[in-house]
């Protein structure tokens, strides 16, 4: 079958190709890089030295502990949205949903710096509301509070989908046969949901112990196993012992990813399909509506404060000292932040179109085609995103400093790793689309003479555009506000503005810091308006009334 | 296009075979099948789901690669001729219209990929348009269209091209029943007047029998019978086939006499001359076919003496289950307005039409 399609077989061997080279290959230049020694013999020295280092263990253990118990916070705050949002008939249901995705589409450390804005040793609440001295705002407490919210909408939208499948006549069934509306939830509505529940947390976990700009910035103290790796690299300059840290994350965020998905879900009683199914009666009684709806407030309200913190700070001169309104940071962030900005720009303006073709590419050929190494295909678009950021750059740095294409140092490097990290994203929403057009329509198009090349630009992609929509919107967005990823692979002639927030942080100055982030939000919202429009545009053109007149 | 030009389509060995899940072994869903479309005609693939006549199709549209043997469009082999290269229309049982083109642009479409001139195009769309009573909808989207008009504009994209045979796959089962009858009618109208050679896949033996010329019914992969609907349904080979062309009552026969020209067989306590069965070599045991419709019934006349078991009113008749020299049958009365309704356990006569039986060899 595929020789008769040359040009089929060819992109199916090119895409296998550049997955092999991009995804898979970092990822086994780190392993071997921790079991090598200088000479290139087998030798498990690196791990020995690093085991036995004064961090590591308790690092690890820190790790764990916290991933642990923000998996269990944040799907609660997530099951919380999603089950008040689909199953009650309260009011703003639309403003819940925006603020449970702001943390989403906003830069690593806005929480963060509010965190300490706020409750830090010269902290707005603390200090000058409480009265509190030199109040120690950086450790687990914080932590779990900035990832709590920061990956709650992963639970939401995760439950949500989920909730949303349930068929609402199982409930309705359950009713009729008498159950209250707590016996519903509690023998039907939450055993359907308890596969979710666990992916939620499984998702959530690995997101949290991968996480480095949570505990770079407030971790304190408390070390993990992201910022230890990150200091042996950059501070003590010991690449194998850094790579092998940042490795001794990806096996627990690895398990818990793949048990996840391929494990969780296969037990999931419900298909998630994508379309609400509906048919549910939602909860009126307000004893039920008032305490979950004032539970969405209070979430709503810290999320808010925090974000409203952050743009506060932004226009006041110098924090702490001087609170009068100015818009110094904002000079400084123009003048000195021309640079980073402009080049997050270009290099999040290259990588966001190329991620989101390409994703759906990949969607195309899963979901369609039938060949050799599909499931290599499938599985190597998985690593990049289920790898922690740091395992993904540093992988770049080995894999690319020398061999066949060396890329470290240059602009490149930095659009390939956004890219790969996340196309899964890309991917995963092509294929959830793809699964919602009747393949029929797409065989129409070949038994009418279309070739592959022809059915996909102009069949497949045109119904895949709200895909292709969020596919650009996320691969935009996410190459923003990365950080973890790229940190290894900056340079002086690329800057990003990520790490220039960061760095501020690190020299206190959150004025200037808020700033960036503002700008960096702005940017954002700017992008989504004007894919919005864009959209728009493409749908009168294509999906106008026919342009030949009959 | 006109009926010299169709070519007719044939079917040489064809198998296709499907792995089985989680098994090393295959399936054959198709299972090396021989048939013969003729030049202009309306062939149905009639059969159970899962019996094979989409495949079949599938195979013919390129969709699917045969396992074995051959496919000949005209003279022409083309099992390894990808799709889009094979010039062959298809109808798909959810239209399959491009939700994002216009109806105009759904029948060009095929047109443009042939890169045929503008004006063309322009003069092919709206006279096979005219053709199908679309002409008005050019400019709609497809989700603007009733069920039926959206069919019309799948044939209309199908026939446009003048593709060498037309495929159709169950392309009335979305429809509802009223409206599904007018189409058949339609459909085959259209067929008649293009002469395209066709072949058409069912599961509704009412549908196959309105609307073809021959009908293919097939079982488990492979051709049970083919033949016009008459003979298929009054000349069954098999009891399948009597069974799944309407319905069947299948009592004991003790053949006495194997004949010439007829068989002498003890049918219900009956003596009775039958046609001798087609296939019956190597067969040791028969039934005999009795049509419920091939019945009457009477309160005092009648050949036979049957007890009522059950009855069904159904409105335009009363379907009895009557129990027949300790035989139960299904019959059909369609003149219970004459005599009334016959309670249960009610003793009355039976008729049987004695030309409309048929001898089968026995399934066990």
């Amino acid at each position: 079958m595929l020789i008769s399609q040359p040009g089929l077989f060819l992109t199916i061997i090119g895409t296998l190709f550049i997955l092999i080279y991009f995804c898979l290959y970092p990822i086994y230049k780190v392993l071997m890089t921790t079991m090598v020694d200088q000479n290139g013999n087998f030798s498990m020295d690196t791990a020995r030295s690093a085991v036995t280092s004064l961090h590591f263990m308790s690092s690890l253990i820190n790790s764990i502990v916290m991933g642990c118990i923000v998996a269990v916070t944040a799907t609660m705050v997530g099951f919380l949205f999603a089950f008040t949002i689909t199953r009650t008939n309260i009011k703003f249901k639309k403003f819940f949903h925006t603020i449970a995705l702001l943390p989403i589409l906003s830069p690593p450390f806005v929480i963060a710096l509010a965190i300490i804005i706020l409750f830090g040793r010269s902290g707005v609440i603390t200090r000058q509301i409480l009265g509190i001295e030199n109040n120690n705002v950086y450790g687990l407490t914080s932590m779990v509070v900035d990832q709590t919210l920061a990956l709650f909408p992963l639970a939401y939208l995760n439950l949500r989908g989920l909730l949303e499948a349930i068929d609402g006549s199982v409930e309705n069934a359950s009713r009729s046969l008498g159950a209250s509306r707590w016996q519903v939830f509690k023998s039907v509505t939450f055993p359907l949901t308890i596969p979710g529940i666990l992916s939620s947390f499984l998702i959530v976990f690995a997101k949290s112990i991968s996480d480095f700009g949570t505990p770079q910035v407030l971790g304190g103290d408390y070390n993990v196993l992201a910022t230890q790796a990150y200091l042996q690299i950059t501070g003590l300059y010991n690449l194998n012992t850094g790579a092998f840290m940042a490795l001794s994350i990806l096996v627990p965020a690895m398990l818990a990813f793949f048990i996840q998905k391929y494990w969780v879900a296969r037990r999931s009683f419900v298909t998630v399909t994508g379309k609400p199914v509906g048919g549910y009666i939602l909860i009126e009684e307000k004893h039920i509506t008032r305490p979950l709806f004032a539970l969405c407030t209070f979430v709503t309200l810290i999320i808010l404060m925090f974000y409203g913190t952050v743009v506060w700070i932004s226009f006041v001169k110098t924090w702490g000292v001087n609170m009068q309104f100015s818009l110094t940071n904002y000079i400084y962030a123009f003048q000195r932040g021309k640079k980073p900005i402009q080049d997050t720009l270009i290099l999040s303006l290259i990588c966001a179109p190329i991620t989101a073709i390409f994703g759906l590419i990949i969607a195309y050929l899963l979901v369609r085609k039938e060949f050799f190494g599909k499931k290599l295909m499938e599985f190597a678009t998985l690593i990049p995103f289920a790898v922690p950021g740091i395992v993904l750059g540093i992988g770049y740095i080995f894999a690319f400093n020398t061999g066949p294409i060396v890329l470290t140092g240059t602009g490149f490097i930095i659009v390939v790793a956004l890219m790969f990290r996340n196309l899964p994203i890309g991917v995963e929403t092509g294929t959830n689309s793809l699964r919602q057009i009747d393949p029929a329509i797409e065989e129409a198009s070949t038994i009418l003479g279309a070739n592959n090349y022809k059915t996909f630009t102009k069949i497949s992609l045109p119904l895949m555009k709200s895909a292709l929509f969020s596919g650009l919107l996320n691969a935009f967005v996410r190459a923003m506000t990365s950080i973890s990823a790229i940190i290894f692979l900056i340079s002086v002639r690329w800057k990003l503005l990520t790490v220039s927030i960061l760095s501020e942080v690190e020299q206190s100055s959150f004025g200037r810091a808020c700033a960036f982030c503002v700008i960096l939000m702005v940017i954002v919202l700017i992008a989504f308006q004007v894919l919005d429009l864009l959209m728009n545009r493409i749908d009168k053109r294509s999906f106008g009334r026919g342009h030949i007149d009959e | 296009m006109n009926k010299d030009k169709a070519i007719g389509v044939r079917l040489e060995n064809l198998a296709k075979a499907f792995p089985v899940y989680g098994k090393n072994e295959e399936f054959f869903a198709v299972d090396h099948i021989n048939l013969e479309v003729p030049a202009g005609a309306m062939v149905t693939l009639l059969g159970p789901s899962g019996c094979g006549k989409t495949t079949i199709l599938r195979m013919l549209a390129g969709f699917e690669i045969p396992t074995a043997g051959n496919i000949y469009i005209g003279d022409k082999e083309v099992s390894h001729i990808p799709p889009n290269k094979r010039n062959v229309g298809m109808m798909f049982q959810s239209y399959a219209l491009f939700p994002h083109m216009s109806v105009h642009e759904n029948i060009a479409y095929g047109l443009r990929l042939k890169k045929l001139p503008e004006e063309e195009i322009k003069d092919r769309v709206s006279s096979v348009m005219s053709l199908m009573q679309i002409q008005e909808f050019g400019r709609r989207m497809p989700n603007q269209l009733s069920g039926g008009q959206q069919q019309r504009v799948a044939l209309a994209r199908a026939v446009v091209t003048e593709p060498l045979i037309l495929l159709f796959d169950e392309p009335l089962s979305n429809l509802d029943a009223k409206l599904r009858e007018y189409m058949r009618d339609e459909l085959r109208n259209i067929q008649q007047r293009v002469g395209i050679t066709s072949l058409y896949v069912t599961h509704d033996q009412v549908e196959a029998m309105a609307i073809s010329d021959h009908v293919v019914i097939m079982n488990e992969g492979k051709i049970e019978q083919t033949g016009t609907a008459t003979t298929i349904y009054n000349d069954p080979d098999n009891a399948f086939v009597a069974d799944f062309m309407g319905s069947a009552n299948f009592v004991t026969a003790e053949i006495i006499k194997k004949g010439k020209t007829t068989w002498k067989a003890k049918v219900l306590g009956e003596e009775l001359d039958l046609p001798v069965p087609r296939l019956s070599e190597g067969v040791s045991e028969f039934v005999c076919m009795l049509r419920p419709e091939a019945t009457s019934i009477d309160k005092k006349e009648g050949d036979l003496t049957a007890t009522v078991i059950s009855y069904t009113y159904l409105g335009q008749v009363i379907e009895y289950e009557l129990e027949v020299s300790n035989e139960r049958i299904k019959m059909i009365d369609y003149r219970y307005r004459e005599h009334g309704l016959f309670e249960e356990h009610t003793v009355i006569k039976l008729t049987l039409l004695k030309n409309s039986l048929r001898l089968l060899p026995k399934v066990d």
